[in-house]
C-alpha cells in the first residue's frame, strides 16, 4: 500500500513535469510537432493591437433584414480578405450591428473607410436610366492602360447582353459609370460593345484602382451601415500588457502554493500539484476551444480562476483539519472532508458559473472574453477539486505519513 | 474571538458600508457626478506620441486653435514614451477629423519634433448607454437567476439575504471609484459582474454551514446563534480563499498596465468588500430576519391559544 502510493505519486509528478514541459516548450519528433500550448491559444485585439469598429445596420424593418445582415457581413468579410487582412473578424453584435476587428493595422481610418462604403455601382445611358449594376461584373482588375491606371471588368452573360444593347442604342453618345451616386467616369461609347469586357478609367492612382476593382468585386454592400464606434489599440501596448500580466499570473502562482504549502502542509502540497494539473487542463481547453480569444480582461480571468481553483482546495482542506481535531483519524478525516466539503463547492461554483453564463450571453467584446475563461475555468476548477486533490490525497494518505501536524493541524497528540 | 457575537456586532458593521456610501454621495455632489469614460459619455480620443516630457498647455493651444473648446486633456506616459490624450465630442464628420488631427499633429512638431499622431478611438453616444444598459440588465439577471439557484438550493430568507450582500459589495465598489475620481468605463463595468459572480462565494459557503448546523443544533440553538457558529467555524477558510485569490490580483495590479490595474483596482476593492459582507452582513442579517419570523410564527400561534 504504501510503496504503491508512492509510485502512483512520483508518477503523477513525473507526468505532470513532463506535460509542463510539453505545454510549455512544444516538441517535435520526426513530423511529429506539438506547439506550445501559449501559441495554439488566438489572442484578442487588447493584446495584439488592430483596430475595432462597431457597424449599426440601417433600415431593420425590411424583409429578409437578417439575410441582408449576414450578406453585409460576408461583405465587409471579402473586402477585408482580398485588402490582405486574413486575420480579421467581422461577427453580429446584438440583431443589428456588425463588428469588425481587425489586428495589425498601419492606418485603421483608411482601411475601414474602404471597407464602409456601400459600393453600389451603376452603369447609366444618357437618359440617366440604370443599364446595369455592378453585380453584372463578374471579375475587376486594376489594369495600366495608355498609361493611366483603370479597372478592367468581364460581364456575366447578363450583363453583356444589357452592355451590347446599350451600346449599340447609344454610339457616339456618353454612358456614365457612377459609384455611391458619384460619377467617377463617362465614357463616349464609339463602337457597340459586345464582348462583355470593358474598363473603367478616371485619374486613378494604382491604390485607387486597385481598391475600386475590389469593391466591385466585392459587390455592393446590401444594407447601409453607420460607424458607431471605433478602437485602436497600439500594438506595443498590448505586448507590453500581455508580457506583464503573465509575469504577474506567474508570480501569483507561486505565492498562492507558498501560501498553500505553509498553512496546509502534505495536503497543501498535494494542491500545488493539483493546481498545476488545473493550470494544465485549463490553458489546453482554452487553446482547443473554438472561439475563445484571450483579452486583457480574459487574463484577469484566468488568474482570478486559480484563485478559485485554490478556494475548493480551501474549503476541502479546513473540512479535513476539522475533522482530525474532532478526533477521527487521518484517513477518514480525508474521505468525511471531501464528502462534506461537496454541497459548499457545489452551491458555490454553480452561482458562480450562473453569473459567467450571463455575461457571456450580455457580454460584447473583451468583457465576452473574461466570462468565457472565466466560466471554463471553474468548471475546470470543480473537476480538479473533487476529482484530483482526492486522488491525491489518497495517495497522500497511503503513504502513511499520519503526523497530524502534515494536515496542518497544531499542537495535539499523534494520530 | 471564540465567542465573539457577530450578529451582536452587526449593528456597528453595516455603518461601515453605509458610511462610504454617504462619502461618496458627497463627493458626487462636490464634484458633479462620476468621472465617466468614453465607454459611457460617446466621443472621440486622439492619442499623439510625443517622443519626450512636454507642456499639455501646447497641445491644448493647438486643439484650440482648431475649434475644439471642449477637450478635456491628460497625460500618460514619461520621457520617450509621453503621450498626450484629448478627449472631444464626437464631429461625426470624419473628413473634419482628419483634418484636425493631421494639423494638431503639425502644430505639434513645430514644438516637439518627434510628435506624432498615434491613434484615435470613437464612440457614439448610443453604444455608451447600451452599455450601461446591458450591464445593469446583466447584473439584474444574474442576481436574479442565483437568487432563484439559491432558493431551490436553501431557503429564500439565504437568497435574499446573499443577494443583499452583493446590492452592498457593488455598492461599496461604486463608492470607492467615485472617492478615488477613478474613471468608470466597461473594464469597470466587467469588474463589478466579476465580483457578483465571486463574492457569493464567500456567502454560499457560510451559508452551508449554517444549513448543517441548523440540522445538527435545531432545538438548542436559535438562527442567530447558529449564524455566529457557522461564521466561526468557516472563518479562518473565509479569510483564507480571500487572501489566496487577493495575492494573485494585487500581483497584477501591482505589476499590471494601465488598463489592467483599472481593472484590477475595482476588483481588489470588490473581493474586500465581498468578505467583509460574507462574514459580518449576510450571515447577520439571516440570524436576524429568520429568529424575527420565527418569533412572529410563536406569538401567533401563542394567542389563539390563550383566547
Amino acid at each position: 500500500m504504501k510503496r504503491k502510493s508512492a509510485i502512483s505519486l512520483i508518477i503523477v509528478v513525473l507526468l505532470v513535469a513532463a506535460l509542463g514541459t510539453l505545454a510549455v516548450c512544444g516538441l517535435q519528433i520526426g513530423a511529429l510537432k506539438i506547439k506550445p500550448l501559449a501559441s495554439g491559444i488566438s489572442q484578442g485585439l487588447d493584446l495584439r493591437g488592430g483596430v475595432y469598429a462597431v457597424y449599426q445596420a440601417q433600415d431593420e424593418g425590411q424583409e429578409d433584414f437578417s439575410s441582408l445582415l449576414a450578406g453585409t457581413m460576408a461583405v465587409l468579410s471579402n473586402r477585408l480578405v482580398s485588402q490582405g487582412y486574413t486575420e480579421a473578424t467581422v461577427s453580429q453584435q446584438g440583431l443589428d450591428r456588425i463588428r469588425v476587428e481587425i489586428p495589425d493595422v498601419d492606418d485603421p481610418n483608411e482601411i475601414l473607410t474602404i471597407i464602409g462604403q456601400p459600393a453600389l455601382l451603376q452603369f447609366k445611358d444618357p437618359n440617366g436610366e440604370v443599364i446595369m449594376e455592378g453585380d453584372s461584373i463578374s471579375t475587376a482588375t486594376a489594369a495600366m492602360y495608355e498609361g493611366k491606371y483603370v479597372v478592367e471588368f468581364s460581364l456575366n452573360s447578363e450583363g453583356t447582353t444589357a452592355f451590347a444593347e446599350a451600346t449599340t442604342e447609344f454610339v457616339n453618345q456618353t454612358i456614365s459609370i457612377e459609384l455611391d451616386g458619384n460619377v467617377i467616369s463617362a465614357p463616349t461609347v464609339n463602337t457597340p460593345i459586345t464582348t462583355g469586357q470593358g474598363y473603367i478609367e478616371g485619374n486613378m492612382t494604382l491604390e485607387e484602382a486597385q481598391n475600386l476593382a475590389m469593391l466591385i468585386q466585392s459587390g455592393a454592400l446590401p444594407l447601409t451601415i453607420e460607424q458607431l464606434e471605433m478602437r485602436t489599440i497600439s500594438a506595443t501596448l498590448g505586448e507590453d500588457a500581455l508580457s506583464t500580466s503573465v509575469l504577474a499570473a506567474i508570480i501569483g502562482v507561486a505565492l498562492v502554493m507558498l501560501y498553500m504549502v505553509i498553512l496546509y502542509r502534505l495536503p497543501g502540497c498535494m494542491s500545488v500539484l493539483a493546481l498545476c494539473i488545473y493550470i494544465l487542463i485549463d490553458l489546453f481547453l482554452l487553446a482547443v476551444i473554438p472561439g475563445v480569444q484571450l483579452t486583457l480582461p480574459g487574463i484577469a480571468g484566468i488568474i482570478l480562476s486559480i484563485g478559485m481553483a485554490v478556494d475548493a482546495n480551501v474549503i476541502i482542506f479546513e473540512r479535513i483539519k476539522e475533522e482530525i481535531i474532532s478526533g477521527k483519524t487521518v484517513r477518514s478525516s480525508v474521505e468525511a472532508g471531501f464528502k462534506r466539503a461537496f454541497s459548499a463547492i457545489l452551491d458555490s461554483n454553480v452561482t458562480t458559473i450562473i453569473a459567467g453564463v450571463v455575461l457571456m450571453i450580455f457580454g460584447t467584446g473583451t468583457i465576452k472574453g473574461f466570462a468565457v475563461t472565466l466560466t471554463i475555468g471553474v468548471i475546470v476548477s470543480m473537476f480538479t477539486a473533487i476529482f484530483v486533490t482526492r486522488y491525491l490525497l489518497r495517495l497522500a494518505v497511503g503513504l502513511d505519513l499520519s503526523s497530524r501536524r502534515l494536515y496542518g493541524v497544531k499542537g495535539g497528540q499523534e494520530a | 474571538m471564540k465567542n465573539f457575537s457577530f450578529t451582536k456586532f452587526f449593528k456597528f458593521a453595516i455603518a461601515l458600508p453605509i458610511a462610504i456610501v454617504v462619502a461618496a454621495v458627497i463627493v458626487l455632489i462636490a464634484c458633479g457626478g462620476f468621472n465617466l469614460g468614453i465607454d459611457f459619455t460617446g466621443g472621440a480620443m486622439m492619442t499623439f506620441a510625443m517622443g519626450q516630457d512636454f507642456d499639455l498647455n501646447v497641445v491644448r493651444a493647438q486643439v484650440e486653435a482648431q475649434g475644439i473648446t471642449d477637450a478635456v486633456y491628460a497625460t500618460s506616459g514619461s520621457g520617450e514614451d509621453a503621450q498626450a490624450i484629448v478627449r472631444m465630442h464626437d464631429l461625426d464628420d470624419p473628413d473634419r477629423e482628419t483634418e484636425i488631427r493631421a494639423a494638431v499633429e503639425e502644430g505639434l512638431q513645430a514644438v516637439y519634433p518627434n510628435a506624432a499622431f498615434l491613434n484615435i478611438d470613437r464612440v457614439g453616444a448610443v453604444a455608451g448607454r447600451e452599455l450601461v444598459q446591458n450591464a445593469a440588465l446583466s447584473v439584474g439577471i444574474a442576481c436574479l437567476l442565483m437568487l432563484c439557484y439559491i432558493w431551490l438550493r436553501f431557503e429564500i430568507h439565504f437568497g435574499v439575504t446573499a443577494v443583499i450582500a452583493l446590492v452592498i459589495d457593488v455598492a461599496v465598489m461604486l463608492s470607492m471609484v467615485a472617492i478615488l475620481r477613478l474613471q468608470i468605463n466597461s473594464s469597470f463595468i466587467a469588474a463589478i459582474l466579476t465580483i457578483v459572480g465571486y463574492a457569493i462565494n464567500d456567502t454560499i459557503v457560510i451559508f452551508d454551514r449554517i444549513r448543517e448546523n441548523r440540522k445538527k443544533y435545531r432545538r438548542e440553538k436559535n438562527a442567530k446563534e447558529i449564524a455566529d457558529l457557522s461564521v466561526r467555524e468557516t472563518l479562518a477558510r473565509t479569510i483564507n480563499t480571500t487572501v489566496t485569490t487577493l495575492l494573485t490580483i494585487v500581483t497584477l495590479y501591482i505589476l499590471g498596465v494601465d488598463s489592467i490595474r483599472e481593472f484590477a483596482l475595482p476588483i481588489i476593492v470588490g473581493l474586500i468588500a465581498g468578505n467583509f459582507t460574507s462574514i459580518f452582513i449576510a450571515p447577520s442579517l439571516w440570524g436576524i430576519w429568520t429568529d424575527k419570523k420565527a418569533n412572529k410564527l410563536a406569538l401567533a400561534k401563542r394567542k389563539p391559544s390563550k383566547a
